[in-house]
């Protein structure tokens, strides 16, 4: 087995970058060495059930990540030659974990990378998911039409920190046109769905909800607290995917427009849409939670250099 | 503590309704005069044979006298505080007459020499005035009911009669004393001297195919052939509804009371709009209804033509606030210029001139004719009398009706109308005390004055809302516009027995307090109806909540019918309406 640090990974990241790091690029074992210990020298990533201990391996006190650095280097499936003790397998049965896809330093995302496929493991991997979607949205008898977006950071399984905004345009606009505009942030749990390319996931938002409603002669604005409750199904291939969302919402006052006392237009404060779309996702590095595991586990010499 | 706060107000927001009224909302900030001005009472200008414009000025108790031909000021005459000097009338030896509406006077002044040479007593309000070159006497008609006739010369008075509630100009056409009333327009004919009531023949409008009731008859003058002519209204006698349906509001005056959807009468106009009928020979000959003129409080004729210039103080501002038309064109209006006047009289002289006179500012316009685009003005100079609570009581709304348009005179217009959902209600009095009288409507539905603002002014009306420093000033305003009482003249036994019955029959326990009822609610009739205030009762014609009752004795009779044990007594009605006619 040869080096296995990209170009790519020499000039951005200065390989070598630990005294691990430095051993396992420069030499080349023997593999009938019985002082090389049978241990891989690269992994895409830990799981916090399968603690690098268990695989015999002693971090070095920098606390470098050695096999999240390989990850990102990704190593075609076919180069590694694992042999976990026991038959286990970190990540399963046995399946690969490596990401099939070279780092790409052109990658909107900087350091991100955008994933392809289910390589990547989804409880550690820390993604950031952008999604924009459309669909009616019903307030009371009136339906209106959804445009959603949204940016979810977090593991793709797991919980995870979202960011929304979406814009609500009544469809009645016969004297008055209004406009909302919801925007939150909160915490959403997402969750694998079978063994398929499919997650679901339902968070929990605070926010306000801006409200724009004009007439032939003014511009009215109100802001109400805003709470939403988004549940979503996300099919995703190759970093991209189709988002099915059930959004039910509440921004507290229900709101009615009058002109000479008659009432022209009414929402309820309840909400409720629906709306598919796509989202785009990208790696972002480990995730947090296993970032943390590992400190508590090897005493906080792991988390230098390996918040990523 | 913050988390407690923030779970209250959670809890209070939940559930909540917004409501956003999108009517236009007028902040503009609120002006009171130092002396707050009256409501308008119609015309106040002359120009005598000789070319000089005399206008009194109720706002700032003076009067003017104006040479039209040199666009002069020639005297500024002042008179005393609260004197409130409306009609003027030429009379002979260079002397003019004022009738003082607020002191109940009238004041004789020399023009020429721009003093005052006499004050006389005549009545309580004294609305209209003529002079008979003839016996060199002046006739003044009284908002009581009495017709005085006084000595031009020594003032004293030859008679005194009493003709009918609400009387409103002396005119004399062949010799012949007539005179108008102001709610229901007639003009009434004295055919004996000393006057009469029985010698009285009373000749109503007749209103013909015309869309809604002739009423609030602002001026009444002669015509240059010698007849009578009437400045009115015309009142919508349809259904009028207080809301209307959402899809209504498309057209531009789709509002309750306007003319579209509401119950608006001729010319696209509002529940009101202002009409010209000529009469020959005590016959109504024709009834031309003005566009959108909703109130217009005094006209002029020319020496010359058909033409006919009329004072449009309610006009928005900006708009011109006079207008002239054809008398034979129906629903025409040409705005005159006035540039930012609020123009209250109007008046030709001899040579066809216009004179315009405006009370804010303080102002006389001279043009050579209706077409005149370029008007000369006279600055009179004085204080400032605009107001707020002023403006928004006359200002036109988007239905073409102003405030004043049902409370002419900062009162009432004796209309009934016919409500969608209500039925049949009175237009109700303003002059009363109001501030003694909450809550207000005959429901009692409007508990304060700022929600008769947004609910009438705005929502059926068509009018801007109303910031609170506005509703405020409005609400001061309208609390001062309180009148005397009507002090009518009447046996002093009989009104004592009256006051005596009115608390046998048990009057008393519903028209209490300082103003005599007004703020509480019984069922009457099955009905839970606001109990009216008694002040100036009998100036009010016709009562109860649906005008069923057209005297003040049928009133009294009607209450005692419904909501007493007793029979009703004759003499004990008489007794009681005297009594009531004190008020």
């Amino acid at each position: 087995m040869g080096s296995v640090t990209s170009p790519f990974e020499t000039a951005m990241l200065g390989v070598p970058t630990s005294p691990f790091e430095t051993s396992a690029v420069s030499e080349s074992p023997d593999p009938t060495d019985p002082t090389v210990p049978t241990v891989p020298t690269h992994h895409a990533s830990v799981s916090p059930e399968e603690p690098d201990a268990a695989l015999g391996v002693e971090l070095p006190p920098e606390g470098v990540a050695p096999l999240q650095s390989r990850a990102r280097t990704g190593i075609a499936k076919d180069e590694l030659s694992v042999q976990y003790p026991g038959g286990f397998a970190p990540f399963g049965k046995g399946e690969s974990f490596v990401a099939d896809l070279p780092p790409d330093p052109t990658a909107p995302f900087g350091k991100f990378s955008p994933i392809r496929g289910e390589a990547l493991d989804r409880r550690t991997t820390r993604i950031v998911r952008v999604d924009l979607l459309f669909g009616p949205a019903w307030r009371g008898t009136q339906t209106d039409a959804m445009i959603a977006t949204s940016v979810e950071v977090g593991p793709m399984h797991g919980f995870a920190c979202s960011f929304h905004t979406s814009v609500l345009i009544s469809m009645d606009r016969d004297f008055v046109r209004v406009v909302d505009v919801p925007i939150g942030v909160g915490a959403l749990v997402r969750g694998k769905l079978r063994n398929k390319p499919l997650y679901g996931s339902l968070g929990l938002t605070v926010g306000i909800l801006v409200e724009r409603a004009a007439d032939d002669t003014q511009v009215v604005h109100r802001v109400d607290p805003d709470f939403r409750l988004p549940m979503r199904l996300a099919w995703t291939i190759a970093g991209a995917g189709l988002s099915l969302s059930v959004i039910p919402g509440y921004s507290v006052r229900s709101r009615v427009y009058e002109r000479r006392g008659v009432e022209l237009w009414e929402r309820s404060a309840y909400r409720i849409g629906v709306a598919l779309g796509m989202h785009f996702d990208a790696a972002a590095g480990r995730a947090w939670l296993v970032t943390r595991y590992r400190q508590r586990r090897h005493g906080g010499h792991a988390a230098q250099g390996d918040k990523t | 503590m913050k988390r407690l706060n923030l779970g209250l107000v959670m809890v209070v927001l939940a559930g909540c309704e917004d409501v956003v009224d999108l009517d236009p909302l007028d902040e503009t900030p609120p002006v009171e005069a130092r002396t707050r001005p009256r409501p308008i009472t119609g015309g106040t200008l002359t120009v005598t044979s000789d070319g000089l414009a005399v206008a009194a000025d109720p706002d700032r108790d003076v009067v003017y006298v104006v040479d039209v031909a040199q666009r002069q000021l020639l005297h500024t005459i002042a008179l005393a505080p609260g004197d409130e000097p409306g009609r003027v009338i030429e009379g002979s030896g260079g002397l003019v007459h004022v009738a003082l509406r607020g002191s109940g006077a009238i004041a004789t002044l020399d023009r020429l020499a721009g003093t005052v040479v006499g004050r006389h007593t005549a009545c309580t309000e004294p609305r209209g005035i003529a002079y008979v070159e003839t016996d060199e006497t002046l006739h003044v008609a009284c908002a009581g009911g009495s017709l005085v006739k006084l000595s031009a010369t020594t003032g004293a008075e030859i008679s005194r009669t009493f003709v009918e509630p609400d009387l409103r100009d002396v005119i004399v056409l062949d010799g012949v004393v007539h005179v108008s009333t102001f709610r229901d327009p007639a003009l009434l004919r004295v055919t004996d001297d000393p006057l009469l009531r029985s010698g009285t023949e009373r000749r109503s409008i007749a209103a013909g195919d015309l869309r809604g009731q002739p009423h609030v008859a602002w001026r009444t003058l002669v015509t240059p052939g010698g007849q009578a002519a009437m400045l009115h209204q015309l009142a919508s006698t349809d259904s009028v509804p207080i809301d209307v349906d959402r899809d209504e509001l498309r057209f531009s005056d789709g509002l309750p009371y306007g003319g579209e959807v509401g119950g608006g009468v001729e010319c696209g106009a509002g529940l009101t709009t202002t009409a010209m009928t000529l009469f020959a020979d005590g016959r109504t000959t024709k009834t031309l209804p003005l566009r959108e003129s909703a109130l217009t409080v005094d006209a002029a004729l020319h020496p010359d033509s058909e033409m006919v210039v009329f004072a449009i103080p309610g006009a928005e501002p900006g708009e011109p606030t006079a207008g002239a038309a054809s008398l034979d064109e129906h629903c025409a209006l040409e705005p005159i210029p006035t540039k930012g006047s609020q123009v209250t009289s109007v008046a030709f002289d001899g040579l066809g001139n216009l004179v315009m006179f405006s009370r804010e500012p303080a102002r006389v316009l001279v043009a050579s004719g209706p077409r005149d685009d370029d008007p000369s003005v006279i600055e009179l100079g004085g204080e400032p009398r605009f107001d707020t609570g002023h403006e928004i009581f006359h200002r036109k709304t988007d239905s073409g009706l102003s405030c004043a348009s049902c409370h002419p005179e900062g009162t009432d217009d004796g209309h009934v109308w016919n409500f969608e959902s209500l039925g049949k209600r009175r237009t109700q009095a303003l002059d009363v005390g109001l501030a003694d009288t909450a809550p207000f409507h005959w429901d009692g539905d409007m508990v304060d004055l700022d929600m008769i603002m947004g609910e009438v002014l705005a929502h059926r009306m068509g009018g801007s809302r109303q910031s609170s420093e506005r509703l405020d000033s409005f609400t001061r305003w309208m609390f001062e516009q309180q009148r005397a009482p009507a002090a009518s003249v009447e046996d002093p036994v009989l009104v004592g027995q009256g006051r005596a019955l009115f608390e046998t029959y048990g009057c008393a326990t519903c028209h209490f307090g300082a103003a005599l009822g007004g703020t509480a609610t019984h069922a009457i009739a099955g009905e839970e109806l606001q109990v009216p205030t008694l002040r100036r009762v009998s100036l009010h014609p016709p009562y109860m909540h649906d005008g069923r009752s057209a005297t003040l004795a049928a009133a009294v009779e009607d209450m005692i019918e419904e909501t007493t044990a007793f029979e009703p007594v004759e003499a004990d009605i008489e007794a009681m309406s005297a009594y009531l006619r004190t008020l």
